[in-house]
């Protein structure tokens, strides 16, 4: 078997073309297998048990708080007249944000052919689903009476005589995040039945060949097989490509389609979208720095993928920047008070601390990735990406909370101030996203083998075309 | 395959480049034509025919700029696939200097006339409307200083400037390197494409905001840039599309472009026809549900007097048609069928423009036989200049950058 002999390269340096590899180390299709198979098959380390019991610590703390919210009725959260949305619905709209990152690396970059995306589109992946999952979980109890979520779906009800309101964008958000989590956990799953039939392959003990035969659907890796998962990958990419804009949109028209100042203005949509990104990169950054150290896969997510993601980053930080400004000029342009108003109470009202925050963080943080020293050195964005991911949970706060405090009458106004519950929720809703995410890590594969291994073949097919050329 | 600067199939064939001059001047003359029908016809009057030239303008400009955008983002990407259809999208970009001095009829509006196409630009109608612009005590003051003849000379200076001086840059790096071959060059475009972007975009916002926006003084869309730049990015690879097609029609490039170069530009103007009606979906919208008096009236100017029809055109022939038309993997291998609707498209952007800046001039959606008239020769005026002044950069260039590091890339690609 050939080896790619790219030990100590540098493939952040591309000289224009060829094109720098994005597999590095002695790597072969066999160490590409170890690497990631090793991952699950050895026992756990002493690190993963002390993360997991934390994070499922506080994910209990989180289910708990959930009983005692039912129990009590939603007055046990800071929601008050007139801030009727508070902290849960920031903590939506903060982790279906946080989701996009995944589905752009596996739909969109996989349409516009970019092979880098193959390290890491199936943690990016996963990462969508469990922040789907934190994020429905919010309106889901804001409902208040729990146990009657369902009547949200669409059907004809024999007790209620009645359909939900077709023309609510609250409604719209029902269909557009669960269509997302299907359409996500559909193209997670298929792109992981290779690889889970490598583990099956791999395993030693009955059981677990048992379950990971199960879920490889009899994968045997023939030419058949490879044929239908590329045109089935295709396809679902097509589909989950609209649904990167059509999630985040739909969400924003929740706020948008209102007329309270400071969420009625039309950027509102595609600056969502933009803003969804950015923070789900910056997660997916949060997520795969200490992952690619704790579980040695340096040369498979290498550094040139983080300063791709950093490059994203930056670009939708910048659009995120411009949003900003547009808001600002036409709340002034348009000479609408109540407009006007609104953004100079964001800034210099109550909650400044909030505006500024954020401003920092999205703006101004990100513009650090100007330089390549620091979209190359994995502390320095590693801290970056906390600032991101700061930065955009401040975001919706500002546009939730500073929105609603005062809107027209003064009489009307209010301070909205959270409760221990809705830290906790806070706190446990990441608690939650971490446990589902070590899970992951030790028992799924967590790097796309077969997809990264078809980029190996590519890098070697023009590692060979040089070295007959020259 | 030869690619040596000097091969003729990479040029213009002759009896092409020799059309620029003729077209340009036909194209002057009846650009001169149309506006002075406005100063002569009272049926037609002055501020038609500045509407029918701002449309024809932007229309254009809108082409230009959307090239000069794809151009930044194939160096920012470091994109190999787009090489050797670069040459042609660069072309369209570099007339961007010519663009900045057909902008100076608009800016004549300001400074001989007294709110001939712009409103705001009366100080009667100023006075009557909003009399707190001009009142130095009040805050509004600052709008009407904003919206005033110098400022805005000197923001559309400072637009032009960096449209024009982000286009020769990028203009004349690639040609050096068709002869230097230094592949330095393209590191400094790859270098220089961040910053671009950033000039790029917050130029293309406020001139979106001031130039067509302003039409109505009041009325506003923190969207409304973002509009501006779909459209025109779309019809910028549509115009490579076309452009590309004629030139292999006549005879160049035959090689080099192949039906993979097609699938992945249709596959583009797919992609963009679907933004395109992804914003002006949201901000109708958002417009429409919020029903707020101050926004909804320029969507109401759109729907009477028979806008309407127009408006249904664009969400039926802007966005259906060409959607459904481009949904099929094999149709968009056909170059011939991808040129058909990219022209197709091409000609929906004018609907697009003239939808966007006429029903703020007129009410009538035509302007009668006389208005058509003008309509009309303003835009095959402008036309005939923009594609004059490209084939005149094209002529005496190679039409594909001969000495791109990344042209091998582009020549041997492939769509799996």
């Amino acid at each position: 078997m050939a080896i790619a002999a790219t030990t100590g390269l540098d493939n952040t340096v591309e000289r224009p073309g060829e094109r720098a590899p994005l597999v590095l180390g002695n790597t072969t299709y066999h160490t590409i297998t170890e690497s990631v198979s090793s991952i699950a098959e050895q026992p756990p380390s002493k690190l993963w048990v002390l993360g997991f019991l934390v994070s499922a610590s506080l994910a209990s703390m989180f289910g708990l708080l959930i009983a005692y919210l039912i129990y009590n009725g939603v007055g046990v959260w800071g929601n008050r007249d007139p801030v009727f949305w508070g902290w849960p619905i920031v903590n939506f709209v903060f982790w279906v944000g946080i989701g996009h990152a995944g589905t752009l690396i596996s739909a969109i970059l996989f349409l516009f052919r970019q092979e880098w995306r193959t390290s890491i589109n199936r943690a990016a992946e996963a990462m969508t689903i469990f922040a789907v999952v934190c994020a429905g979980t919010f309106p889901g109890i804001h409902v208040g009476r729990a146990w009657l979520a369902y009547w949200l779906a669409p059907y004809p009800s024999l007790n209620l005589w009645m359909w939900p309101q077709f023309r609510s964008p609250l409604l719209w958000d029902v269909f557009a995040v669960s269509t997302y989590g299907t359409v996500s956990l559909l193209f997670w799953y298929m792109g992981m039945v290779p690889d889970l039939a490598t583990f099956r392959d791999r395993s030693k003990n009955k059981w677990r060949r048992m379950a990971y035969g199960i879920l490889a659907l009899g994968w045997c890796g023939s030419s058949r097989h490879w044929m239908r998962y590329e045109k089935a990958y295709a396809l679902l990419a097509a589909l989950a490509a609209p649904l990167v804009l059509s999630v985040h949109t739909i969400v924003s028209f929740d706020f948008a389609v209102s007329q309270v100042p400071g969420w009625h203005t039309t950027i509102f949509p595609p600056y969502f979208v933009a803003g969804a990104i950015f923070s789900g990169f910056a997660m997916v950054l949060t997520l795969m720095i200490p992952s690619r150290s704790i579980f040695k896969l340096e040369h498979l997510i290498t550094v040139r993928h983080l300063e791709n993601m950093c490059k994203i980053i930056l670009a939708t930080g910048s659009i995120v920047g411009l949003a900003y400004g547009t808001e600002f000029f036409i709340a002034w342009y348009g000479q609408v008070p109540a407009e006007q108003f609104a953004f100079i109470n964001r800034a210099f009202g109550p909650y400044w601390w909030a505006y500024w925050t954020m401003i920092t963080c999205n703006v101004i943080s990100p513009q650090l990735f100007w330089f390549k020293r620091m979209r190359t050195d994995p502390v320095l964005i590693f801290i970056v990406t906390i600032f991101v991911n700061i930065g955009m949970w401040f975001e919706r706060f500002v546009i939730v909370i500073t929105s609603l405090s005062r809107d027209y009458l003064p009489s009307a106004w209010g301070y909205f101030s959270p409760t221990w519950v809705d830290w906790g929720m806070l706190i446990g809703s990441f608690g939650l996203f971490f446990t589902l995410f070590m899970l992951f890590c030790r028992f799924m594969p967590i790097i796309n083998m077969a997809e990264t291994k078809a980029t190996l073949a590519h890098q070697l097919r023009h590692a060979s075309h040089h070295v007959t050329e020259h | 395959m030869n690619i040596e600067p000097e091969n003729p199939t990479l040029r213009l064939p002759s009896p092409v480049a020799r059309l620029a001059m003729p077209m340009m001047g036909v194209g002057a003359v009846l650009l001169l034509v149309g506006v002075l029908l406005g100063a002569i016809f009272s049926s037609v009057e002055m501020r038609f025919a500045m509407g029918a030239y701002l449309t024809a303008y932007t229309y254009c400009l809108t082409i230009s700029l959307g090239a000069l955008f794809f151009v930044i983002i194939q160096h920012l990407c470091r994109a190999g696939w787009s090489v050797t259809v670069r040459r042609v999208a660069e072309l369209l970009m570099s007339v961007l200097p010519v663009m900045a001095v057909l902008f100076l009829p608009i800016l004549a509006t300001l400074w001989i006339g007294e709110g001939t196409l712009y409103r705001w630009d009366s100080e009667e109608w100023v006075a009557a409307h909003h009399p707190d612009w001009l009142n130095p005590e009040s805050p509004q003051r600052s709008k009407g200083i904003y919206l005033s003849d110098w400022f805005f000379t000197l923001r559309a200076i400072l637009y032009l400037s960096i449209w024009a001086g982000l286009a020769l840059y990028f203009f004349r790096l690639s040609r050096r390197q068709d002869d230097t071959a230094e592949i330095r060059l393209t590191e400094r475009m790859q270098a220089f494409s961040g910053p671009a972007v950033i000039l790029f975009s917050l130029s293309v916002t406020f001139a979106a905001f001031d130039w067509v926006m302003s039409l109505e003084p009041i009325w506003f869309s923190t969207m409304f840039g973002v509009y501006i730049f779909a459209g025109g990015m779309l019809s910028a690879i549509c115009a490579i599309t076309v452009g590309v097609y004629l030139v292999q029609a006549a005879g160049s490039l035959r090689q080099q472009v192949t039906v993979e170069h097609y699938h992945d530009l249709a596959k583009l103007i797919f992609g963009f026809v679907t933004f395109w009606t992804y914003i002006a979906f949201s901000q109708y919208l958002l417009i429409w549900y919020g029903n707020i008096p101050e926004e909804t009236f320029w969507f109401g100017d759109r729907q009477e007097h028979g806008w309407a029809i127009v408006s249904l055109i664009l969400v039926f022939f802007h966005w259906l048609l060409p959607f459904l038309a481009l949904l099929n993997r094999n149709l968009r291998r056909r170059p011939a069928y991808v040129c058909g609707w990219a022209a197709y498209v091409l000609l929906m952007h004018f609907v697009d423009i003239y939808w966007l800046v006429m029903p703020s001039v007129t009410e009538s959606p035509t302007g009668g036989v006389m208005g058509v008239v003008t309509t009309v020769l303003c835009s095959l005026g402008m036309v005939g200049l923009f594609i004059g002044a490209v084939l005149r950069a094209g002529d005496g260039a190679p039409l594909i950058p001969v000495r791109d590091p990344r042209l091998q890339e582009s020549l041997a690609f492939h769509n799996i």
